[in-house]
């Protein structure tokens, strides 16, 4: 076969090399555009450099890591087949071995992308094999199986080979994210047999009843003052014929954090500034988000609007020039780059006035739909704001009064009567961050044991970070937007009063600048394999820590069919209008005819003798609580309630019989139905 | 400092050449899932087909389309943007009919899949034509 090698004039290869210069685009990515070798492309590009001076024409790291990459692939031959693109690695070895002609590159991109669907297939099929009832202490990974771990290591595998390669090859890393996703979030929704979440099937309920009636209950749930999300759900619902928005509990994870996918890559690009680095960043999201916060709810869609409200201020309104404070300003990095002009801010006004609706609506739905996503967004727009990282100065301020604006319409209802449930955590940052303490003192030691993986996992990410805002000092990422961006929602925990439920919060909202500058840690390493070995033993090690520290309180977490049950056979039997009750909390409850029954909660504090429940006077004082109703009152005690005072309380399973032993012992409760550890019990009237 | 939607002359020239495919695609889709959307709820077809048609059309429609049709955005700032103010525009229309006592959930869905599909052709029929459609 002829073969000739591809010749390019003058004015070629100046468009190419302004291109780079001018664009800021990877090399590789300009090359592939153009459809010239990368390598050549560099040699090009150093040349011009060269012409113009060492100064600026120095290459930093990235690029010197970059350019030893093209170079090792440079080592194939130069020698171009008739009109055909240079063959690298395996395609080329098979070319030359055989004298064929070479196959289409897309051949390959797809051999190469059946790793991570390997992966994806074999990862759901041993999880139809777990069985449910392995779950144990340590949560669902004592119900997984071997072949689930396996599968995870082969996606692993695929997206570290697939990210090393100095040309990202993109398919393959975004294939890798998405197939981690679907494999870590639906491994609970296979196993189990109800969806998990008592939370979630709350929240599905009040869907319903939004869906039936057009209408919402402020004075029945603090829910209902921030109805949004309940009413976007309920008329796509309505709209899409669905009978019962139960069925869309048990792969919400899964689809929402799949769509926090894109704004989360544009995020990191444009801190990170680096394609390849993005990637890396979105890869470890799934990782890290171990929080639980992404289950059927309103802040799971809040933080998607949180996130691309983030990619409009940084991304369209993204600025370098107005920190408040000029040294941090980010200095400019001595690559040979120009700083990048103007025009790709708003051109028109019809531009901006589209960002501006496109920023008004995500405020309105954020304000009308959590209570607590706009406070984290307010502060961290106006901490960015500080730093000189967004031109939209005035934005805060607008965004605190659409806030306000609405507490002050549509939560009067809340308002009044819980000012000090709004600002009682004012300034408690100690309280809000060790709130719940007891809980940890008092859990079994295997649940200890969980929260210990935890908050490892959360020192792992924070230290790794703080590493990578030192590390990131001579890259071109923007570490001060994502310190920003990490800080300012855990700072911002000390302004609510959420307890450490709004500690798990906080991390949630700092992770996309957390993981940017996690990043910039790794990726800090001189040379590949030193970061290589990073990359890998990291995810190694992120993979065990997530499967505990996510579904490590699945013993209770989990909703057993029994549990549905007694619920469902409980609405049969209590007239409406009755009060119900649980042992502890969480009960799978109020799913069914939202506002027609009244809930008290169980304080069992308030029974404790040495600090555990006296069955003798909690069995009174619930007779003694549900008897003030005259529709009657009824007690429900379910296997998971049992489980969770035995993980989170330490009280033993014993305890549970001896307070159903007193219940009727003391004939002030009827057994009216048992099935399978759940039992619902009728409070009796005074003789 | 951010450079990923910095547009030299170099850089728009390679935008407006792909324009008019990503107009074409994503005008396609638009007019697919919205068509579709609109035929399964006439039909009352079982929620099993018709729920994943109307979701994914509320996602994607009407912002993504409607943001194309404007030259200065990135595909990538389509697509993130246009997302979350779909996501958002279902939420606050929920809202607004909940707050109003005009509950008409369904007819109110046919109304943003009708403003969905016409923006979407509008995609189309300029993209076929050469021109990029005015916004």
């Amino acid at each position: 076969m002829a073969q000739t090698r591809r010749e390019f004039d003058a004015d070629f290869r100046e468009s190419a090399v302004r291109l780079v210069r001018e664009t800021g685009k990877p090399i590789a990515q300009v090359a592939q555009d153009l459809g010239v070798n990368a390598g050549t492309l560099r040699n090009w590009v150093n040349a011009d450099k060269r012409r113009r001076g060492n100064g600026p024409g120095a290459l930093d790291e990235d690029e010197r890591a970059e350019m030893a990459g093209l170079q090792r692939e440079d080592a194939e031959p130069a020698i171009e087949p008739d009109g055909l693109k240079p063959l690298h690695g395996f395609s080329g070895v098979l070319t030359r071995a055989r004298g064929i002609r070479p196959l289409p590159p897309f051949i390959f991109t797809l051999g190469r992308c059946a790793f991570p669907l390997a992966a994806l297939a074999i990862g759901l099929l041993s999880l139809t094999t777990a069985r449910e009832s392995a779950t144990g202490q340590y949560g669902l990974i004592q119900a997984l199986p071997p072949l689930y771990f396996v599968s995870l290591g082969i996606l692993a595998i695929s997206f570290i080979y697939a990210w090393r390669s100095p040309q990202p090859r993109f398919p393959e890393l975004i294939l890798g994210v998405i197939c981690l996703v679907v494999l870590l979030q639906s491994a609970p929704g296979i196993i189990e047999s109800e969806p998990r979440f008592q939370i979630a099937w709350l929240h599905a309920g009040f869907t319903n009843f939004v869906a039936r009636t057009g209408r919402v209950l402020p004075k029945l749930d603090t829910r209902f003052s921030w109805p949004s999300f309940f009413t976007g759900m309920a008329l796509l619902a309505r709209a899409g014929g669905l009978p019962d928005a139960i069925l869309l509990i048990r792969y919400w994870p899964v689809v929402i954090n799949l769509l926090y996918l894109p704004p989360l890559y544009m995020l990191a690009k444009l801190v990170l500034r680096d394609a390849k680095k993005a990637m890396l960043a979105i890869w470890l999201f799934p990782f890290a988000n171990w929080v639980g916060q992404d289950y059927y709810s309103p802040q799971s869609v809040a933080y998607l609007l949180y996130l691309v409200l983030l990619c409009v201020v940084l991304g369209p309104y993204g600025a370098n020039r107005k920190a408040m404070i000029p040294r941090f300003r980010r200095k400019p990095v001595d690559n040979g780059q120009e700083e990048p002009p103007d025009d790709w801010h708003p051109q028109s006004p019809a531009h901006a006035l589209t960002l501006l609706l496109i920023m008004l609506a995500l405020c309105a739905a954020m304000d009308t739909g959590h209570q607590l996503t706009p406070v984290f967004a307010v502060a961290t727009v106006a901490v960015l704001v500080f730093f000189g990282r967004t031109r939209l100065l005035a934005w805060p301020g607008v965004m605190a009064l659409l806030a306000a604006g609405w507490i002050c319409y549509g939560a009067i209802s809340f308002w009044i009567g819980h000012i000090s449930a709004v600002f009682g955590g004012l300034g408690s940052v100690g309280g809000n961050y060790t709130g719940d303490l007891h809980l940890r003192l008092h859990a079994s030691a295997a649940h200890r044991q969980v929260n210990d993986v935890r908050l490892l996992l959360v020192a792992v990410i924070c230290a790794l970070a703080v590493i990578g805002f030192f590390a990131g000092r001579k890259m071109r990422a923007d570490r001060t937007a994502a310190a920003v961006m990490m800080v300012t929602p855990l700072l911002t925990i000390a302004v609510q009063s959420y307890g450490s439920e709004g500690g798990l919060r906080g991390f949630l909202f700092s992770l996309p600048g957390a993981l940017c500058l996690v990043t910039m840690a790794l990726t800090s390493a001189r040379g590949q394999k030193p970061r290589l070995i990073l990359v890998g033993a990291l995810t190694a090690a992120l993979i065990p820590a997530f499967l505990i520290a996510r579904w490590g309180n699945e013993i209770f977490e989990r909703v057993l069919p029994a549990d549905i049950s007694a619920a469902t056979a409980l609405y049969k039997v209590a007239p409406r209008g009755s009060t119900i009750m649980s042992l502890t909390s969480p009960a799978t409850l109020d799913f069914i005819d939202i506002g027609q029954y009244k809930y008290r909660s169980t304080n069992l504090d308030r029974f404790a003798i040495g600090g555990i429940p006296d069955p003798t006077r909690l069995a009174r004082g619930l007779a003694s609580i549900l008897r003030e109703n005259p529709h009657g009152g009824f007690l429900i005690i379910t296997r998971s309630q049992l489980e969770s005072a035995q993980a989170n309380s330490g009280l033993s399973l014993s305890w549970g019989a001896d307070v159903e032993r007193q219940l009727t012992g003391l004939h002030l409760f009827r057994l009216i139905y048992s099935r399978s550890a759940s039992k619902i019990y009728q409070v009796v009237e005074r003789p | 400092m951010i450079t990923a939607s910095h547009s030299s002359p170099a850089d728009r020239e390679g935008r407006q050449y792909g324009l008019r495919e990503q107009r074409l695609a994503i005008g396609a889709i638009a007019v697919a899932l919205s068509a579709a959307s609109i035929v399964l709820i006439a039909a009352s077809a079982p929620w099993q087909i018709r729920f994943p048609f109307v979701a994914a059309a509320a996602l994607f429609g009407p912002a993504i389309p409607a943001l194309r049709l404007r030259p200065e955005l990135s595909l990538g700032q389509c697509l993130v943007f246009g997302m979350g103010a779909d996501v958002a525009l279902q939420m606050l229309v929920g809202l607004a009919l909940v707050l109003w006592h005009i509950w008409a959930p369904v007819a109110v869905s046919l109304g943003l899949l009708v403003i969905t599909l016409a923006v979407g052709l509008k995609l189309l029929v300029g993209s076929t034509r050469g021109s990029p459609p005015r916004a």
